[in-house]
Parts: C-alpha cells; sequence; structure tokens
C-alpha cells in the first residue's frame, strides 16, 4: 500500500504530509505507533527514533508492550474525528487522566486531577475544573479536538502525530487549532507529523512538507520552496486546485481523472496516467528521487532531470535528532 | 439472493435439517410400523434395539413412532402461530407506523401491554380458560409473539418511509393502501423472512414448555414437551424416554436459530435485533 | 427528567392495560367458577353464597371496578383452594423465586459475558467458533432439559448435589444454573457481537495512542460501550426468566411465584392465578424501569 516512504522529523519541527483522501497518509502515521488496523502490516521498513538521551532504536522490531510503552509518552497522536475517537461512555478528564495512570506518570489520584485541569487550561478549554467532569457530547467539535490535544500532550511528548487534525472543524476553529498546535511544539519542545490532504494547512504551520500520491512521496521540500517553486505535477495539479474566494465555481480546476484501482502489479510512476506529460517512460518504470535543490527532492522523469538517484529504498524511517 | 444462500453452508445445512425433519414427521406412518398411541404392555420400557429403534415407554408405546408423531405437533405449532403473529404484527406494525399518531399509541400500548406479562404465566391464563389443547396453545403463542414483532415492523417501517421516494409519492397524491402494498411491504420482506424464522425457535419451546408442564397439549395427544412430561419419573432409570423428545426439539431449534442468523447474514434487513 | 415521569405514566398505563386483559382472559369462559370449584355435590344455596361473596354475581365492569379498588389498597382476593389472601401467598413464595432468578442471572452474565469476551477477542478463530457453538446451544436447549440433565448428571451419576431445592445454598445450584444457561447463551451472543462492533470505532485507536494494548484497549474502552446493550437486554431477560421459573422451580420443587401459578392452573384457582400473573407483570414493569434508569446512569448521551 505504501511503499518508498524517506521520512525525516527533526527536533522541534513540524513536518507535513500532503496528498488526497486514500494515498496512505493515514496508513503511514499509524504505522508509526503501530495502530494498523488488522488487514494492514509493516512488511518491510525502519524507523529510527532517536531518543534525547542518545538513544536510538527501530520503532519497527518493538514489540507491543514496549511500542505502547512509548506511546502517550514519546509519540502523541491526534485523530481527524475528535467526537468518534473520545470514548463517548467516560468522562473527558478522566480520559485524559488515563495516560497518567498507564505510564504511572503520578500515581495520587489528586495530583493526577490538578494536572489534567492545568493541561485542559493551557489548551484553553475554559472552566477547566468544570470541564473536566463533562462527557465528549457535551462539547463542541473544536472543544473535543482540543481536549484531544490535552490528552496527546500529558504524557509529554517528544513527537505529536496529528492525522487530518483539522478536517472535521469549521474554518475559524481551524485556524485556532493550528495555532495550539504550533504553540504546544514550542512550549513543549516537540516536533510534530501533520497528515492533511488541506494545503492551506499545510502553509500555515508546516516547516517541511511530503506531497504524498498512492502511497508514495512525489516531491518533498521546504514549505516555502514547495509553494514557491512546486516542481511535480502533481504537487502543481493540488496548488492550482485550491479554490480562491473570487474563483467562479463551475470552473474549479480539478486534476484530471480518479485513482487507478488494480496497481498491484505497475511498475511505472503511480501518477502517469494523470500526468499532463504524455511520456512512455513514465509508464514503465518508477522514477527515483532527484534532487533539486539542497533539500527539495521530486520523484518525476520529466522534471527530475539527471542530478542522480538519491534514494529508492522501500522503507519508512522515521528520524528525530 | 438464491446464489448467496447455497453459498453460506449454515444454512444450506439447516435447511437439510429441517427438511428431512419435516419430511419424517409427514410421512411417518410409511416410517414406522407402530402408532404413536397403541399400547402394548408386554413390551412396555424395552431399551432401544433393533426392533423398537429407541424403545418403548411405560404403556409399551414406540418412542421413535411417538417421537415422528410429536415432531408433527411441533412443526404445527412452530409454523401455525408464528405465521399468524407475523401476519398480525405486520398489519399492526404498518398501521402503527404509517396511520398516525393515535393508531400508533393505542397499538403500542396494547403490544406493551401483551409484552408485560412473563409469556409462560399469561399462556397459563390462557390455558386455565381454555383447557390444555392445540388451540389455546396456538392463541398464547401468537399473543406473546405479536408485539415484539408489531414493533420491529414499526420501527423498520418508519425507516422505509423516510426515504425520499415514498415521500414523493405522497406529495404526488398517491393513496396510502397503495404505499403500503407498493413500497412498504416489498421492503419489509427480508425482515419478515428472518423474523418468522427467528419466532419459530421461540414458538416450539413455548409448545414443549406448556406440554412439560401438563397444561398444554393433552394425552392422548402426542407433543414432543408431553412426551417428557410423561417420562419424568423414570428419569434417571430410563434416561432415553426423556433424552430422545428432548434432543429433537433441540435439533429442531438450533437449525431454526442458525438459519434464522444465516438469513439475516444474507438478507441484511435494516435494523438489527 | 420529564422523560421518567412520562415513562412511569406510561407504565402505569400499561398495567392498567395488563389488569384489564388478564381480567378478560380469565373470565373469557362462561360459566360460574364458584360452581367449578364446589363440584356438583353442594347445593345450590352454597353455590350462592359463594358467588356473592366473590361478587361473581355483579355485572363484568363492576367486577372489575372492585377488584381494581381492591389491588389498590393491596387487596388482591382470596384464594379459593387455599382459602387465605393471595397477596399473602405471593409475598411468601416471592423470595424463592427472587433467589432463584438473582443466582441465575449471575451465572448468566459472569458465563454470558466471559464466554461473549473470549469470543470476541479471538473472533473467527477456535476458540470462538467453540465457544460460538456453545452459546448458541445455550439458547436453544429448552430449560426443562438443562432442567432434567443436570439431575441426572450431579444428582443420580455423581450424587454431587442435591435433586431437589431444600433451603439449602447447594441446592440453588441446579435451579440456577437450569435458569441461566438460556439467558447465558444470549448475553455471550450479545456481548460478543456487541464488542465486535467497537472493533472499529476510533476511540479504540486513541486508547492505543495512549499506550493500551489493543486488548487492553478492548477490554476497558470497548467493553463499557458494548454493556449498554447487554444492559438493555436485562429487562427483556426478566420475563424471560420468569417464564423459565415456572420450569424451573416445578422441576426442583420450589416453592416460587411459578410453582404457585402452576397450582393455581391446576386446581382452578381463579384469584390467585389473576394476583401471580398480575404480580409478575408488576415486577417486569418495575424491572424496565430500573434497567432504564441503569442504562441513563451507564449511558451519558441518554441523560438530558
Amino acid at each position: 500500500m505504501v511503499k518508498g516512504i524517506d521520512i525525516t522529523i527533526p527536533r522541534q519541527g513540524i513536518v507535513g504530509i500532503v496528498g488526497e483522501s486514500g494515498c496512505g497518509k493515514s496508513m503511514t502515521a499509524k504505522s508509526i505507533n503501530h495502530i494498523l488496523p488488522s488487514f494492514a502490516q509493516i512488511t518491510s521498513g525502519s524507523m529510527i527514533w532517536h531518543d534525547p538521551s542518545g538513544q536510538v532504536c527501530d520503532l519497527v522490531t518493538l514489540k507491543e508492550k514496549e511500542i505502547r510503552k512509548r506511546c502517550g509518552t514519546d509519540i502523541a497522536m491526534i485523530f481527524q474525528e475528535p467526537m468518534t475517537s473520545l470514548n463517548p461512555m467516560m468522562r473527558i478528564g478522566d480520559q485524559i487522566k488515563e495516560v497518567l495512570r498507564i505510564h504511572r506518570l503520578e500515581t495520587n489520584g489528586e495530583k493526577a486531577k490538578a494536572r489534567v485541569i492545568e493541561m485542559l487550561d493551557a489548551v484553553e478549554i475554559p472552566e477547566p475544573a468544570i470541564r473536566y467532569k463533562a462527557y465528549p457530547h457535551e462539547l463542541s467539535g473544536g472543544m473535543r479536538q482540543r481536549v484531544m490535544i490535552a490528552m496527546a500532550m500529558i504524557g509529554n511528548p517528544k513527537l505529536l502525530i496529528a492525522d487530518e487534525p483539522t478536517t472535521a472543524l469549521d474554518v475559524t476553529t481551524q485556524a485556532q487549532i493550528l495555532k495550539l498546535i504550533r504553540r504546544m511544539c514550542e512550549t513543549y519542545n516537540m516536533s510534530a507529523l501533520m497528515i492533511t490532504h488541506n494545503m492551506g494547512v499545510v502553509s500555515n504551520i508546516c516547516d517541511y512538507v511530503y506531497v504524498m500520491y498512492l502511497g508514495t512521496i512525489m516531491e518533498q521540500a521546504p514549505t516555502s520552496e514547495l509553494f514557491g517553486n512546486p516542481m511535480h505535477p502533481y504537487t502543481r495539479g493540488l496548488l492550482s486546485s485550491i479554490p480562491g474566494v473570487y474563483d467562479n465555481p463551475e470552473f474549479l480546476k480539478t486534476i484530471p481523472g480518479n485513482i487507478p484501482v488494480d496497481r498491484k502489479k505497475f511498475k511505472g510512476c503511480e501518477f502517469c496516467i494523470r500526468c499532463s506529460n504524455d511520456i512512455k517512460k513514465c509508464f514503465f518504470e518508477q522514477a527515483p528521487l532527484y534532487r533539486i535543490s539542497e533539500d527539495h527532492y521530486i520523484r518525476c522523469h520529466v522534471r527530475g532531470g539527471n542530478d542522480g538517484d538519491i534514494n529508492n529504498g522501500a522503507s519508512v524511517t522515521e528520524k528525530e535528532e | 439472493m438464491v446464489k448467496s444462500f447455497f453459498q453460506n453452508k449454515v444454512a444450506v445445512i439447516s435447511v437439510a435439517v429441517i427438511v428431512i425433519i419435516g419430511l419424517m414427521a409427514v410421512f411417518a406412518p410409511f416410517l414406522t410400523p407402530y402408532d404413536a398411541q397403541r399400547q402394548d404392555l408386554v413390551a412396555r420400557l424395552k431399551a432401544p434395539g433393533a426392533e423398537h429403534l429407541l424403545g418403548t415407554d411405560e404403556l409399551g408405546r414406540d418412542v421413535f413412532a411417538r417421537m415422528l408423531y410429536g415432531a408433527r405437533v411441533s412443526l404445527l405449532i412452530a409454523v401455525i402461530p408464528t405465521a399468524l403473529a407475523v401476519f398480525l404484527g405486520t398489519i399492526l406494525g404498518i398501521a402503527s407506523a404509517y396511520y398516525g399518531k393515535v393508531a400508533d399509541l393505542i397499538i403500542m400500548w396494547f403490544a406493551d401491554v401483551t409484552l408485560a406479562f412473563p409469556g409462560m404465566l399469561l399462556a397459563m391464563a390462557i390455558m386455565y380458560s381454555f383447557g390444555g389443547s392445540f388451540l389455546s396453545v396456538i392463541i398464547s403463542i401468537i399473543i406473546m409473539e405479536w408485539g415484539s414483532i408489531a414493533r420491529i415492523v414499526r420501527s423498520v417501517t418508519m425507516s422505509i418511509t423516510e426515504n425520499e421516494y415514498i415521500q414523493a409519492a405522497r406529495t404526488m397524491g398517491v393513496r396510502k393502501i397503495v404505499i403500503v402494498i407498493k413500497h412498504i411491504l416489498p421492503n419489509l420482506v427480508p425482515t419478515l423472512i428472518v423474523l418468522f424464522t427467528l419466532n419459530i425457535p421461540s414458538s416450539i419451546l413455548s409448545e414443549s414448555a406448556l406440554s412439560f408442564l401438563g397444561i398444554g397439549i393433552q394425552p392422548p395427544e402426542v407433543s414432543l414437551g408431553l412426551m417428557i412430561n410423561q417420562s419424568k419419573a423414570l428419569i434417571f432409570q430410563k434416561p432415553w424416554l426423556a433424552l430422545a423428545p428432548s434432543l429433537m426439539i433441540m435439533i429442531l431449534v438450533l437449525a431454526f436459530n442458525y438459519l434464522g442468523d444465516a438469513l439475516r447474514d444474507i438478507l441484511d434487513p435494516k435494523t438489527k435485533y | 427528567m420529564s422523560g421518567f415521569v412520562r415513562r412511569c405514566i406510561g407504565v402505569i398505563l400499561v398495567l392498567l392495560g395488563v389488569m384489564v386483559l388478564i381480567f378478560v382472559i380469565l373470565r373469557i369462559i362462561p360459566g360460574n367458577p364458584a360452581a367449578v370449584l364446589l363440584n356438583d355435590h353442594v347445593n345450590k344455596e352454597t353455590i350462592e353464597r359463594l358467588t356473592a361473596s366473590m361478587n361473581l354475581d355483579k355485572p363484568l365492569p363492576e367486577q372489575f371496578f372492585l377488584y381494581l379498588a381492591g389491588v389498590l389498597k393491596g387487596d388482591f382476593g382470596q384464594s379459593y383452594y387455599m382459602k387465605r389472601p393471595v397477596l399473602d401467598l405471593v409475598l411468601e413464595a416471592f423470595p424463592y423465586t427472587v433467589k432463584l432468578t438473582v443466582f441465575s442471572a449471575l451465572f448468566a452474565w459472569i458465563f454470558g459475558i466471559g464466554i461473549g469476551v473470549i469470543s470476541a477477542v479471538h473472533h473467527d478463530r477456535l476458540p470462538d467458533y467453540l465457544f460460538r457453538g456453545v452459546s448458541l446451544l445455550g439458547v436453544s436447549v429448552p430449560v426443562f432439559m438443562v432442567a432434567l440433565v443436570l439431575q441426572y448428571l450431579f444428582y443420580f451419576k455423581f450424587s454431587l448435589l442435591p435433586l431437589v431445592y431444600d433451603g439449602s445454598a447447594v441446592s440453588m445450584i441446579l435451579p440456577a444454573i437450569a435458569l441461566g444457561w438460556n439467558s447465558a447463551g444470549s448475553v455471550a451472543r450479545l456481548t460478543r457481537s456487541g464488542l465486535m462492533e467497537q472493533f472499529n470505532e476510533a476511540y479504540l485507536d486513541t486508547a492505543r495512542a495512549k499506550g493500551l494494548t489493543a486488548r487492553q484497549a478492548i477490554l476497558t474502552h470497548g467493553l463499557k460501550n458494548a454493556m449498554v446493550p447487554v444492559i438493555t437486554m436485562l429487562a427483556l431477560q426478566l420475563s424471560g426468566m420468569l417464564s423459565g421459573a415456572v420450569i424451573t422451580e416445578s422441576v426442583f420443587g420450589i416453592a416460587g411465584i411459578g410453582k404457585l401459578a402452576l397450582s393455581a392452573v391446576e386446581t382452578r384457582d381463579m384469584p390467585l392465578l389473576q394476583g401471580t400473573v398480575l404480580f409478575s407483570a408488576l415486577i417486569i414493569s418495575v424491572g424496565n424501569i430500573i434497567s432504564d434508569l441503569i442504562n441513563r446512569c451507564l449511558d451519558p448521551r441518554l441523560r438530558v
């Protein structure tokens, strides 16, 4: 499903993976803390974790027990749907406190509660002591996402994975949540991996962007570089299909075609069917990642030129340095 | 749909079991030389053997023959009142969902009333008035089952009438009864099939329980529950007397339960119950 | 709270209907119950006296209102056969039925939920197939068969447990299992399907992202959500259990409500039958309200 991804997340950096629905962004995110659905598996690759203490380990090879120890404390995650991602039967305070209990971060019930309320306050939930006792359905979507962030932050993680954190929210709330995530990264010395299909979110918050198409990275560049100088035809398509306020809705730009269904035996470039460059080579051979400038890479025969193959291995690498 | 039925092993096996038992019950006279009623005091309490396949009871009656004739009663009691209860429940359920608030209140109140009784005790009251007989068992099973069927039909009908094409038909002035027959009933069919199949086992169990208590089917009629009742005194010495009809009940109930579950998977009616 | 008040009014209306229905059913056949009761041997005068004392000479609607008035005052009438107030007899029998039902419910819940959870966690593997078979067998076996098999095995074959109920706790084991068997099957089935419905819920991912293992997440967060329909079934099961109690009590000789009702049918004791049936309907209605309240406590979304 997902192949040939090489992602590096620098300490305190916010890295984005962007792509359209169903391209494997969420799978990549869920593979990091091993919460893939049962039909999906990590078959090969590595995820190298550099601990601040200097330790290095490969998250892929970790046993369930060991990865669970890291979840919540080293790696935290927030999800797309803050309604269904919270247990409807539990008070939100208890759900946040559970992180402290699981990892024995605070065994004293009263102190744990105080820490939770403090954290609810930190994510700008008004009247945190009262909201502590609220059930998810009593809160608005934005509030619930703040609860999710509080839950993620309470274990003081080093990496936050945010899987479409703003998709289910309205635009003004989106901006607030993004600002909150940014601020949390700065105050708590944390890196973040943002998974999104929204170019706006990327430009708003990310330092570095990976553009993913059907499980493959097509282009990667620092945010400003990507938006100023998009190289891959898919990236260009994505950027030009962002509707502006004054655009005539009848003429919204789209990328022609849809995601092909059977691609098991296909060896060529994943994007060739929808690409405007109609070149024979693309149908038979997947392009390697070409280096465009210092940290701008692109997987395209046409645009990439001959700067040389950088990486074409089937590996998932998470690095934090 | 027919294809997916035949691909479902559980469904096919349970239908086969039901058909085989059904045929055995129908053709009982050809399968055994013995009559269910004929007493043979010389051959009392014989253990299962070549002459009497499942032995004889304390009056020398052939247990195998009685079991086949008992299965007849059980299957009749399974099918007749269940079908009537589904029929009644469907009419009242649709009426409740589709013919105004007053009808809904009254019908659902009545359903709640019959569901407020433990089925067995209500049946006992009916037995008290009508005496233990085929008819009174059928009446009590209908009263026990129609309420929950009507409730389910009501909720499914409501979800069907939500569909836009039905609302469109209403606005175009199609009469309610036409909508019910042309649009609602066909959509209810999967639900009704599953309801029918899943209510049969409870009918079998109700009949056998009433007869077991001695207030249902009365001798000289034969019924599986009654056979167990009659062999209660000899349960430890001659366990096969009670075991044969018990297993027959169990197999029938299991087969219908499996079939109902399989049909629910195949037909996938909209609501779960 | 107004929802709850409305619910209570609904229950009262239903109970009124219950009274009418049972009243009609028991009097649908013409004939004087007093005459039935006294056989043909006694003289006409005695029959008339008894008829008058039981209000049987009055028109049916009047009889009903006299009965209703009596019930509201706690007077369920006089048993023909035992010559005692029906309420006394019912209240004497009630504790036995409660004991039986509680123990069998405990059995059903412990085994049912346990088997359901194991089945769901190992779904579509050997333990699941095995336990699904067992639970379908559980719902398919008639209560009296379970009772007789238990008696045969534990009393006759291995002499481990007493044959009938003698007041001791040990002698309650077999009746409780016999009555709880069916419910255990349906609890197991519902637990399994309810739990499996939770498998794809997003909050389980959240729980795992917090650091719970998949199994821990299912058993704490998932089970909490899956239990709501299982608890809702409590009320439905109460009705089935009282039905089953008739059989269990008769097999094991427990002097509970079911046995009382059965003997009322056998001795054609109309007031006693009327009283026991009415009383059991009352129990079920109260049980419905209680399960409603429990549900409201369990599922915060239902609270208004």
